[in-house]
């Protein structure tokens, strides 16, 4: 009898390897990779193109030889949707779909300019972080061209289009420091942290720029400069240089590039590949006004010298050199600051560190920060040091 | 009391803890039940102290009577009525608590992994092997404490260590920014907790040396309420304190915004395996206080076929106990808890301290003249 119930209860044991409760194979779903929301103020509407993995030539390009019959079809695929909430439109964008959307994957999640400034993001990160399969993880990102155009149009050398935009923000966010790439975790945080603004990744596409050739639309995008907010509104887009001084503040400059004229010259330039050593924010008070003290420290290695200067030799040169640079880096953290107080935006969290080191005096400067911050006095101390100089010590000298 | 029944001290060392720090992974009661924002590592410390001396005066005076349950002993300090009627409160507890865990287990693998698995699955699971183990005595329950600990332990450092590239010590400050009163406030509920810790007056005669439970208890309520404090401050310097606040359950929505590298991700369920251990060790635990006080208030033989029927009421509680997720926070509320706890908690340790010594006191009285 006992043996009975044994194998009886083994049996059934071996019913649960079958699989899970809620099986679901991967190439059964949608992956989404990317989200691009727009807000249409006509219609009160919004509109979301969500970008999909296509599961066939996910499964193509993993065969042998890349699959060369699939090669013509695209391997993503956008769809769009519109709705008057978040969640109502991507309800919409589910009867146009075959399959069941998967959002675990999702890198990048892309807003308009007026979304930004008009409603805001809070409503839709909301969304994003009741969601069990969204991650905090995904970086939110701004972008002022069309949004049709950036979510659909194939990217050069990506099979997968919003994985490549996720890529070229990584890597000017890491190369030249051009831009800032966040999690929507840290944006949340900043958001709900007294005396700092956050901060998101801005991208644009290139014919923007130069609105005089009315060719077709480039293919190109671009991602430059960071969307500064203001709660959870969009105040304004900084510039490439003013985003790098907002990294050097917040010691984030994993490696940029400064142009400065050789000691000595006029128009000789030496070319600095420079990084961020140390960022801080010392808040002080001065006859009980509020002030703050950004100490930078960078340091350089010389990647090019269009003059012929012997560096090892001077080293009085070397100071100079030094002193110039930390001017560049200067520059930058000015025209930084001065943007952001333009925009009325304290993205670098000024606001914060008296909150955190003089409580009391931010409960007084609460309420209007705004105003304190664009009249806030800025004291910028930056330490530059060129460590190396390359492989080479001097130019070469053509006979 | 059945001798056969023997669990090391260690054992018992091993089940306390998880008992104990299960419920800093679910829910990490500093910050979830009150407002004391960043502060919650201070009310961590609170927790720690204050726990502590609950768990000293009843471990204290679980000593006086090594061999016998609070079943037992009760009886004989308040006589038989009034000592019945805390046997019963003392039941309804080990039945209360450990619902409430494995309901709040049970919902977030329902709302973040298993979206279309019934809840009353997810709990019968753990009520059916916690009852196997119970049915087969408290050796199976402490090798399962010992096999499952360090494991336990081993997650745990990882979801203390994972987070750490994040931490920002300075989402820690200002510190008593609004005074004490919420620092106060939010160790009032883990305090109370430590209710919970009634287990230790039945489990604690099973032990092999039932006179040494205080060095075990203390020190392992202690080094779990440690894990607490600093579970406290990496959740909170890393998140921030705002979006703390804002989590159901802060350490997994922690873990889950964590990128350890592009390699590396979702370390979310290092969390729920631990956790799933912890609840197994503590619903076992509770399942067998339960068990062994009914049969001893009873009189019963053997507690063993009381197993599986309360499971079964285990498992109806944990679905029908509370409506909701929010009928749990709100539960959890200084407010209402705190004034509960002074019913399960103080109340009952009052009581039986005092006519412990008023006993005492008579007696020695007695001998004198």
């Amino acid at each position: 009898m006992k043996k009975l119930i044994c194998i009886l209860l083994i049996s059934i044991l071996l019913l649960t390897l079958t699989g899970c409760w809620d099986i679901a194979e991967p190439e059964d779903r949608a992956m989404v990779i990317a989200f691009g929301s727009e807000y249409m103020p006509e219609e009160d509407k919004y509109r979301i193109y969500s970008q999909i993995i296509n599961p066939l030539t996910m499964a193509g390009t993993s065969g042998a030889g890349g699959g060369g019959g699939n090669s013509q079809e695209s391997s993503y695929w956008t769809v769009a949707g519109e709705g008057k909430t978040i969640i109502e439109t991507l309800n919409n964008l589910r009867t146009k779909i075959s399959r069941r959307f998967y959002y675990g994957h999702t890198q990048l999640e892309i807003y308009s300019q007026e979304l930004a400034k008009t409603e805001g993001l809070a409503p839709i990160l909301d969304a994003m972080e009741r969601a069990r399969q969204t991650r905090p993880i995904i970086t939110p990102v701004i972008t002022s061209g069309d949004m049709e155009n950036i979510m659909t149009r194939p990217m050069p050398i990506e099979s997968i289009s919003g994985q490549g935009i996720h890529r070229q923000l990584e890597i000017t966010n890491s190369e030249i420091g051009g831009t800032v790439q966040q999690t929507a975790e840290k944006f949340l945080n900043k958001l709900s942290t007294p005396g700092i603004e956050p901060v998101a990744a801005h991208v644009k596409n290139i014919e923007e720029e130069e609105e005089e050739e009315e060719e077709e639309k480039s293919p190109l995008l671009k991602a430059t400069g960071l969307a500064a907010f203001r709660g959870d509104k969009l105040a304004g887009i900084l510039n490439r240089k003013e985003t790098r001084g907002y990294n050097w503040i917040t010691n984030r400059v994993e490696s940029t590039f400064l142009n400065i004229t050789l000691p000595g010259y006029k128009e000789e330039q030496a070319s600095i590949r420079a990084s961020s050593r140390g960022g801080e924010i010392i808040p002080v008070i001065k006859d009980g006004k509020p002030a703050v003290r950004v100490l930078v420290s960078a340091q350089g290695l010389i990647e090019n010298v269009t003059a012929h200067v012997h560096l090892k030799k001077e080293s009085q040169l070397q100071e100079s050199l030094n002193r110039r640079m930390a001017q560049a880096v200067k520059n930058d953290i000015k025209s930084g600051i001065e943007k952001a107080k333009e925009l009325k935006s304290d993205i670098f969290g000024f606001g914060r560190s008296f909150y955190h080191n003089h409580y009391p005096l931010w409960k007084e400067l609460d309420d209007d920060w705004e105003e304190e911050f664009v009249n806030l006095p800025v004291e910028i101390e930056v330490k530059a040091d060129i460590k190396e100089i390359g492989l080479i010590n001097k130019p070469i000298t053509p006979h | 009391m059945n001798k056969n029944y023997q669990i090391a001290n260690r054992q018992l060392w091993f089940i306390l803890f998880m008992l104990r720090s299960t419920i800093i992974i679910s829910t990490l009661p500093v910050i979830t039940t009150a407002d004391s924002m960043q502060d919650a590592w201070l009310s961590a410390l609170v927790t720690l102290v204050g726990s502590e001396i609950f768990l000293f005066l009843i471990s204290l005076l679980d000593i006086r009577f090594p061999q016998q349950t609070i079943i037992e002993y009760s009886q004989k300090l308040l006589g038989r009525l009034p000592g019945i009627g805390l046997s019963f409160l003392l039941l309804w507890i080990f039945l209360q608590f450990s619902v409430i865990e494995l309901r709040i287990y049970a919902e977030v693998i329902k709302n973040t992994f298993l979206p279309q698995t019934p809840l009353i699955f997810l709990s019968a699971v753990i009520v059916l092997a916690a009852s196997l183990c119970v049915y087969n005595g408290i050796e199976t329950l402490g090798r399962c404490a010992d096999l499952l600990f360090f494991l336990y332990i081993i997650m745990i450092a990882f979801i203390i260590i994972i987070p750490l590239p994040e931490v920002d010590f300075q989402n820690l400050k200002p510190i008593f920014a609004r005074g004490l009163g919420p620092v106060i406030r939010g160790a009032i509920t883990p305090v109370t907790y430590a209710a919970q810790l009634w287990v230790l007056t039945i489990i604690s005669s099973t032990t092999e040396k039932p006179k040494k439970i205080l060095n075990t208890a203390l020190s392992s309520i202690g080094l779990s309420l440690t894990i607490l404090v600093l579970v406290a401050i990496i959740t909170v310097s890393s998140l921030g304190p705002q979006e703390t606040v804002r989590a159901t359950f802060p350490v997994l929505t922690l873990i889950r915004s964590i990128e350890v590298s592009p390699f590396l991700q979702r370390t979310e369920v290092l969390i729920m395996f631990s956790w799933g251990f912890g609840l197994f060790i503590s619903v076992s635990t509770h399942l067998f206080a339960g068990s062994q006080g009914i049969s001893q208030l009873l009189n019963l033989h053997n507690h063993r076929n009381l197993v599986f029927p309360m499971g079964l009421i285990w498992i109806y509680m944990s679905i029908h106990g509370f409506e909701n997720i929010f009928a749990l926070n709100s539960f959890f509320s200084p407010r209402i808890f705190g004034t509960y706890s002074f019913f399960i908690l103080i109340l009952p340790l009052a009581l039986l301290w005092g006519s412990y010594l008023v006993r005492k006191i008579l007696n020695a009285g007695g001998k004198k003249t």
